[in-house]
C-alpha cells in the first residue's frame, strides 16, 4: 500500500485488513478466507456508522451503473403492444446512462388495481418518457418494469401537435394546443417546466427516495 | 467474405517436414545468451500504460521489447443474446483478440483468422476467474485486444494488458491477472520467448521430445492458474516443475503492474485537486 497525503491507494487483490464483527467489506472490497481486499483501484475509505467500520475503494472513474432490482429508472417507451411495451431505460435514479438498456413492461404491472383489466394502449404511447420501478430479474435477457405507484407512470408525453400534454387527471392528458384528451397511466409528480395550479407550491419534479 | 470450397486450401509457403537436427546458433550463443542477449530465464523489459484510448472506459498499452499490445476495455452492455441454453444471470467477459495485418513478418487478413479467435477464447478464459462478475449481471464487458506488433509471447501480453485495462475501468477484480510464457525444447528453455524462439520451439528439434511453448495466465494473490495453454509436448514430470515455477516468475509482472496502476491513481488524485474524494 502507498499513501499520500494520509490517503491510503490500493489495486484489486490487495489485502486491506483482516475482517472481524467492527471492519465490514464495503463497496469496492470483497471478503476472503477472513481478510478484506480491495476489487477496485483507488482510495480506501472507512465509514463509521454505529461502532461498525465499512471498509470501501472508492475508484477514480465511476463504476458503470447496471439497472438493479428496485431502482426507480427513467424510461422510454418504444414499442406498446396489447399485453406489454417494450422501453428503453435511459436513467436509473439521477444518473444518466451512455448506453440504454432495454427493458419490459407487462399489462399485469401497469397498476396496482384491476391488474387484467388494463389496456396498454390507453396507458401508454409510443415516445412517452415513463418512472418506473425495476422489478426482481427473471427473464435473462431484459429487465421488468413496474408502473402499478401511483409517482410511478408516465411523466412527459407528446400529442401529435409536437407540444407537452398536462396531465388533469391520474388517467388522463391534455394537449394544450388542441385541447384534445388523451389516455395514459399518469405519475403524481409534475415536470419542472409546466406551470400547473397545486395545493403545495414547493413541490417539485423530484424522484421518491428509495 | 465466401469461402472457396472446391479448392484445397493450402498455405501460402512450405516447411520442411525434418526437425532441425540442433539449435540454431543465432538463438543461443556462447555463455547461454540468447539473441538479444538475455539470459534463458530472464524477462524483457516491461513498458506499460494505462489509460491510453480515450473513447474506451479504460485501456492499457504493453510493449515488452518488439511485442507491442494495446487493450480497451468498454462499459457494460447487455448481452448480445446467443444460445439461450447457455444463458446464466451472471455477467460475462466478451475478448476480441486481434493481431493487426501489419503486426507480423506476413500480412494478416483485416478479420479475425482463426488464431485470433482462439487467442480470444485464451484470453477470456484466462481473465474470467479474476472479474467479480456477479457485479453486473445480464451486461456483458467489451475487452478489445490489438496486437500491433508480435514479437513472441503476445497472448501472455494481452493477458497482463487486459488485467490492467479493466482496473483502469474500474471494473471489480478479485485480483490483477498476469500472462506468462515459456518456450521450451529438450532441455533449453526461453523465458518470455520472442518471435524466432517460439517458432522454434514450435517445430522443435530433432531428437528431443519436450517442446513447446507454454502461456500461463495466473492470479498472484491467489496463487492461482487460471489459464493454461500448451503448443506441443510435455512430459508430467516437466509440467509439474514449470507450474511450480510460474508463481515466482509472475510476482515479477505482478510487481510492476501493481506499481504503475498506484502511480496512476496518485497522479490522478493530485492532478485534480478539488475532487470528488476529498470528503
Amino acid at each position: 500500500m502507498s499513501s499520500t497525503n494520509e490517503r491510503i491507494i490500493c489495486v484489486p487483490g490487495q489485502v486491506l485488513c483482516a475482517s472481524s464483527n467492527d471492519h465490514v467489506a464495503g463497496q469496492g472490497t470483497f471478503e476472503r478466507m477472513g481478510y478484506i481486499y480491495a476489487s477496485l483501484a483507488g482510495v480506501v475509505k472507512v465509514e463509521k456508522k454505529l461502532e461498525i467500520n465499512i471498509v470501501q475503494v472508492q475508484s477514480l472513474k465511476e463504476q458503470s451503473t447496471v439497472p438493479s432490482p428496485g431502482d426507480i429508472v427513467t424510461a422510454r417507451v418504444l414499442i406498446v403492444k396489447s399485453r406489454q411495451c417494450m422501453c428503453e431505460i435511459k436513467c436509473i435514479g439521477d444518473i444518466a446512462l451512455t448506453r440504454p438498456f432495454r427493458a419490459v413492461l407487462r399489462q399485469e404491472d401497469v397498476r396496482a388495481t384491476e391488474k387484467d383489466r388494463v389496456k396498454m394502449y390507453e396507458s401508454f404511447a409510443p415516445g412517452d418518457i415513463i418512472l418506473a420501478r425495476v422489478l426482481p430479474i427473471m427473464d435473462v435477457h431484459t429487465y421488468q418494469l413496474s408502473t402499478a405507484e401511483n409517482e410511478l407512470g408516465v411523466v412527459i408525453s407528446h400529442s401529435e401537435a409536437g407540444v407537452p400534454m398536462v396531465p388533469i387527471s391520474w388517467t388522463e392528458m391534455q394537449c394544450p394546443v388542441n385541447f384534445t384528451k388523451k389516455l395514459r397511466k399518469v405519475a403524481k409528480v409534475i415536470p419542472e417546466n409546466i406551470d400547473i395550479d397545486m395545493e403545495d407550491n414547493t413541490e417539485t419534479e423530484k424522484k421518491p427516495s428509495t | 467474405m465466401p469461402v472457396d470450397h472446391r479448392r484445397i486450401q493450402g498455405p501460402e509457403c512450405s516447411e520442411d517436414y525434418r526437425k532441425p537436427k540442433n539449435l540454431d546458433a543465432a538463438l543461443l550463443k556462447k555463455g547461454g545468451r540468447r539473441a538479444d542477449g538475455r539470459k534463458c530465464g530472464e524477462q524483457r523489459k516491461i513498458f506499460l500504460k494505462p489509460g491510453v484510448v480515450s473513447q474506451a472506459k479504460g485501456s492499457a498499452y504493453i510493449e515488452l521489447d518488439h511485442t507491442k499490445v494495446i487493450c480497451s476495455v468498454f462499459d457494460p452492455r447487455e448481452k448480445a443474446s446467443r444460445n439461450v441454453e447457455q444463458q446464466t444471470v451472471r455477467g460475462e467477459i466478451f475478448c476480441e483478440f486481434k493481431f493487426a495485418s501489419f503486426s507480423g513478418v506476413q500480412r494478416r487478413s483485416h478479420q479475425q483468422e482463426a488464431d485470433d479467435k482462439e487467442y480470444s477464447l485464451l484470453l477470456k478464459n484466462a481473465l474470467e476467474p479474476a472479474v467479480c462478475l456477479h457485479e453486473f449481471p445480464n451486461f456483458q464487458v467489451d475487452v478489445q485486444v490489438l496486437v500491433l506488433q508480435d514479437d513472441g509471447s503476445s497472448l501472455a501480453a494481452a493477458i497482463t494488458c487486459a488485467g490492467l485495462a479493466l482496473a483502469d475501468a474500474a471494473v471489480p477484480m478479485y485480483d490483477l491477472p498476469v500472462g506468462l510464457s515459456k518456450a521450451f525444447t529438450g532441455d533449453t528453455e526461453f523465458y518470455d520467448p520472442t518471435g524466432a524462439e517460439e517458432r522454434l520451439c514450435l517445430r522443435g528439434v530433432d531428437g528431443e521430445s519436450d517442446h513447446g511453448v507454454f502461456t500461463v495466465g495466473f492470479l498472484p494473490t491467489f496463487n492461482q492458474v487460471s489459464q493454461l495453454f500448451h503448443s506441443g509436448h510435455i512430459s508430467p514430470d516437466r509440467f509439474e516443475k514449470m507450474i511450480s515455477e510460474v508463481g515466482t516468475l509472475a510476482a515479477e509482472v505482478h510487481k510492476a503492474v501493481q506499481a504503475i496502476l498506484l502511480s496512476a491513481v496518485k497522479s490522478s488524485i493530485d492532478s485534480s485537486n478539488n475532487s470528488k474524494l476529498l470528503l
